[in-house]
């Protein structure tokens, strides 16, 4: 299933790309290039010839790690991506850190205590979460946390690492011990995480509460208090674990969209991120980029789906692999 | 009949719903010996399932045990804290339910799901995780003796499997078998075998009976299917809604029944060697209990019925020794 997604998402961001009308030479060449320039960069590209000839030079180009130029930035794709793709990947990850322990945590409890103060409370919150849009989330914590109070900062990724080995900044700074760092990086990264996080958080909150509102009802729960379990393990043993199950699929679907939302929650935090990357990139009609951001996302979000089919099989032992 | 484990004493359990409260149990009365097997029979709806998860404790929002006493060894268990009354729980008195197929977590091996059960009755710990390893594989060995004594096919191989891996009679028994781990002296089974086919339901109500006698402990088996009463239990309660109308043992009620609902029902069932025109029916059907009839609540479909039948709800009077009926045409005066 991996390989076909992958090449339809080829086939489909190349021929979205090359169907708007736009014309990427002469972009690239600028407003004032004469005709002549503008026609030895279409023949340098291959612009002129056919479609799938150019599709050819287009995957022969992504297998052999040569994902075009970026002529935005003036150098490679890859070479963005590398740069870029860790700072989004730091920030999503830890969005999902809080969005996922969070959420379920909310939703257990907001199903447990149905109808009752705490529910209601957890389903306001989680309301507005998602029905707020990102971008003014980001700005009201600007101005209450940054402007206001003056607690967090409100741009940029913190004092980068003294030695760089992932491109992630908190895992650079603990490898390389530098606490400095550590501190400015984590300092920097809360205020995105939890815009970035909080849609997300208000999906897992409301998918949870409903699964476990359906799984309490079961005969299985039941048997479990009839045993004389204590209530706790009767919803985190017996009633979470199948709650789950439904959860997880929207864990894998919400890995996406959070890579999909960096691109507000970095622009309006300075995150240099590949979310600002591609926003970048549409606006001056960098093609390669933008297909390669587009390629790069659609084979995390294959990775995030492979993951959570793994995991389904660990939580769920009618599912197995293979079968 | 001085041997009463559980006696059950005016029991109302209400729910408040949006629509009004409904009497789902409303002044039950019954008790249980030590080592019989009580059937409490009636209609779908009729509060026997109720009436099962107030003895257990089960009763969940918006429903309440309004008033009454469930005395357990001497002890009223309604007054017990929930702490208390969920170490009865499994311990002394056991459950199991009517659907085998979903009775059983999904997620967890037979073996675990019973080790469960003994580690926390047994040893106190309530989270399986933190149980030492030695610990688990004394229970599991245990827990493989009790599927031999429900005569679960390949014991060695059933505890290792998933409950989807089971048909629906070894589910049963794997249940069964989970209950009664812990040597309860009383085991509610809720229609135990209304989901199985009749071949396998025979196997199950054996295996109860098997129970009683090497166990030596006391069954309330809930069921709409008089032919499992007739088979397997020593006396009876009938209900309908919300109350008892008649107890007697299980001879004198299919020979004698006095009640006119006990009647409508054993003539209700069909029978091979006398063909009928007609299959016989009860008129009407099942009343509201959120609005019940006053007085009888049977008397809106009763052929006896008496202008007391609608002012005055009759009580449980013995008639003969050990049959009770709650019905003005035994009144008595």
């Amino acid at each position: 299933m991996l390989i076909p997604v992958v090449i339809g998402v080829t086939l489909i961001t190349f021929t979205i790309a090359y169907v708007i009308p736009a014309d990427p030479a002469r972009a690239w060449a600028g407003q004032k290039a004469p005709p002549e320039v503008v026609e030895q960069i279409r023949e340098k590209y291959h612009l002129n010839d056919p479609l799938y000839v150019q599709y050819y030079y287009y995957i022969s180009g992504l297998v052999r790690g040569d994902w075009g130029y970026s002529h935005s930035e003036h150098r490679p794709v890859l070479d963005c991506l590398m740069d870029y793709f860790p700072a989004t990947f730091e920030l999503t990850i830890w969005a999902m850190a809080i969005a996922i322990p969070v959420g379920i945590y909310l939703g257990v409890v907001s199903a447990v205590k149905r109808n009752k103060i705490p529910d209601h409370l957890s389903r306001i919150f989680a309301l507005s979460g998602v029905s707020m849009p990102i971008f003014w989330l980001g700005l009201l914590l600007i101005l209450i946390f940054y402007t206001y109070l003056g607690w967090f900062p409100a741009s940029g990724r913190g004092i980068t690492p003294s030695h760089t080995y992932t491109g992630l900044y908190i895992l650079d700074s603990i490898l390389s011990l530098d606490f400095q760092s550590l501190a400015s990086d984590i300092w920097h990264i809360i205020l995105p995480a939890v815009t970035l996080s909080y849609a997300t958080l208000a999906v897992m909150t409301r998918m949870t509460r409903s699964s476990m509102l359906e799984v309490l009802r079961l005969d299985y729960i039941k048997t479990a208090r009839a045993k004389g379990l204590p209530d706790k393990i009767v919803i985190y043993r017996h009633a979470l674990r199948n709650a789950l199950i439904p959860t997880l699929t929207v864990a894998g679907l919400a890995f996406a969209g959070l890579l999909g939302g960096a691109v507000l929650t970095e622009t309006i935090f300075s995150w240099p991120g590949m979310g600002r990357y591609a926003y970048h990139a549409i606006s001056t009609l960098d093609f390669p980029a933008i297909m390669g951001v587009t390629f790069l996302m659609a084979v995390i979000f294959v990775i995030a789906n492979l993951i959570v089919d793994i995991m389904y099989a660990y939580l769920d032992p009618r599912i197995k692999l293979g079968e | 009949m001085s041997d009463v484990l559980l006696k059950v004493e005016d029991l109302h359990t209400y729910f408040y719903t949006y629509e009004g409260v409904v009497k789902a149990v409303d002044g039950v009365s019954f008790d249980i010996r030590k080592g019989e097997i009580f059937g409490l029979v009636g209609e779908t709806g009729c509060g026997k399932s109720v009436t099962a998860l107030s003895i257990i404790g089960l009763i969940d929002e918006p429903g309440r045990i309004v008033s009454g006493k469930i005395i357990y060894k001497g002890k009223n268990l309604l007054e017990l804290s929930e702490e208390e009354r969920r170490k009865i729980r499994g311990k002394e008195i056991s459950m199991i339910f009517q659907e085998p197929m979903t009775a059983l977590n999904p997620v967890y091996t037979i073996g675990d799901q019973i080790v469960e059960l003994l580690l926390l009755h047994e040893e106190g710990i309530a989270n399986i995780k933190r149980a030492p390893k030695e610990l688990k594989e004394e229970k599991k060995k245990k827990a493989i003796e009790m599927l031999k004594l429900v005569r679960m096919p390949d014991p060695e191989r059933t505890i290792d499997s998933y409950p989807h891996e089971l048909s629906g009679g070894m589910r049963q028994r794997a249940m069964i078998s989970m209950m009664l781990a812990t040597k309860p002296s009383l085991l509610i089974a809720d229609e135990p075998t209304t989901a199985l086919d009749v071949t396998v339901q025979a196997q199950i109500l054996n295996i109860l009976l098997d129970m009683k006698e090497k166990l030596g402990i006391s069954i309330l088996l809930i069921t709409h299917d008089l032919s499992v009463i007739a088979e397997v239990t020593d006396r009876v309660g009938v209900m309908y809604a919300g109350n008892i109308v008649e107890i007697a043992d299980t001879y004198a009620l299919f020979d004698n029944p006095r009640h006119p609902y006990t009647v409508g029902l054993l003539q209700a069932i069909p029978s091979v060697t006398e063909k009928k025109e007609e299959l016989k029916y009860i008129r009407g059907s099942v009343p509201n209990l959120i609005y019940p009839p006053s007085g009888c609540r049977f008397h809106p479909r009763c052929d006896y019925m008496m202008p007391i039948c609608k002012k005055e709800k009759p009580k449980l009077v013995e008639i003969e020794p050990g049959h009770y009926v709650a019905c003005h045409l035994f009144g008595g005066e």
